[in-house]
């Protein structure tokens, strides 16, 4: 079973095997809940867990009407894109209130290993909510441009520009905090 | 610092992961979402629906059918009694030797029938019966003697009364 593909396992799941759902989870639940916590940083770790689980739910409601010739991958982000969007709708607003009152946070940096986390970790949320997208569903769901276009609605040329554009954002920011060597 | 670097410490920095809690929460959804039972209900109206209709559909179509129909086993059933009746009691109980014997060479389908032609003929030697039992001997001989020359086929089935009647007279019986 742990040979089989994703879309081989929601296939499984939506006869009935329950195992098949565990592992499909399993194999994808850090990535997808990653994505949430980084995009929403600056809203709520409390709504990322509720969007996180909403996914997951709708893939469940949505078992019979799966498409096996649809990669799975595609679609389990598919939604969660969908939900961001309307989450950033909603609170776009407060977002920008927010940004008013907050200046950028001071990182408390301590020993080496830890200063480096908390650099990166604080550098993605300095990036722009679609080019964070972008470079999560790049370097940390594994997909390949190509993926990410169908899964954001964009043009490759877009999504190649939001990746070079993050990276350069990165780096600048990472300079700022730990110096031009890790 | 190159992206690769970039890429290498992002990915040593991504540990987060799902609560135990939230991971229970969903794998719990996924499993009541399978032991939903099935809704029935859509299919128990459908039944009874159709269980109305098949009740309710043949029963008119019935009241204008088949009347004809009841009327005649009605009328069937009402004219068994007419026939018995016709048939005296007493010579019915006479008769029953004889008429078992028929009875049992014959077929279920007619054996009313052929049982009440039996009888009729049976029925034929009850006047010289009561001849015999008014002690009119003579004159119950000479009107059996006639009978059965009118009717031989009546001889096999001579009570032994009636053939004692004969032997005393001398007239052999086949």
């Amino acid at each position: 079973m742990g040979t089989r593909t994703d879309e081989q396992l929601m296939a499984r799941f939506s006869k009935g095997d329950q195992t098949a759902f565990t592992q499909l989870y399993q194999r994808h639940k850090g990535a997808l809940y990653r994505y949430f916590v980084r995009q929403l940083n600056g809203v709520s770790e409390e709504r990322a867990e509720e969007l996180y689980q909403d996914v997951w739910y709708r893939v469940i409601d949505k078992r019979e009407t799966y498409s096996p010739s649809a990669k799975f991958t595609t679609w389990l982000y598919r939604i969660a894109h969908n939900l961001l969007v309307d989450e950033y709708r909603k609170s776009l607003s407060e977002l920008a209130f927010r940004a008013q009152l907050d200046a950028e946070p001071e990182v408390e940096l301590g020993e080496s290993e830890y200063r480096k986390t908390a650099a990166i970790k604080h550098c993605i949320t300095q990036l722009a909510p679609l080019q964070r997208e972008a470079f999560l569903l790049r370097y940390d769901s594994a997909f390949e441009p190509s993926q990410i276009c169908t899964i954001v609605d964009a043009k490759p040329e877009t999504v190649k520009t939001r990746l070079r554009y993050g990276l350069k954002q990165l780096r600048q920011c990472l300079t700022r905090k730990l110096g031009e060597r890790l | 610092m190159n992206d690769h670097d970039i890429v290498s410490l992002y990915q040593a920095s991504a540990t987060e992961e799902p609560a135990a809690e939230l991971d229970q929460r969903i794998l719990d959804y996924a499993k009541s979402q399978h032991k939903k039972p099935m809704n029935w209900l859509p299919y128990v109206s459908l039944a009874a629906s159709l269980a109305l209709v098949a009740v309710l559909l043949p029963t008119q179509w019935r009241d204008q059918v088949m009347p004809s129909v009841e009327q005649s086993r009605l009328k069937a059933t009402s004219s068994l009694p007419t026939q018995y009746e016709s048939v005296p009691a007493r010579t019915m109980m006479k008769a029953a030797p004889s008429q078992r014997a028929v009875n049992d060479t014959i077929e279920p389908q007619s054996r009313d029938a052929v049982s009440l032609k039996a009888e009729k003929q049976l029925n034929a030697f009850a006047p010289i019966e009561n001849l015999l039992e008014q002690g009119q001997t003579a004159q119950a001989r000479t009107k059996l003697i006639q009978l059965l020359h009118d009717k031989p086929e009546l001889t096999s089935q001579l009570p032994d009364k009636l053939k004692a009647l004969l032997d005393q007279a001398g007239v052999v019986t086949k």
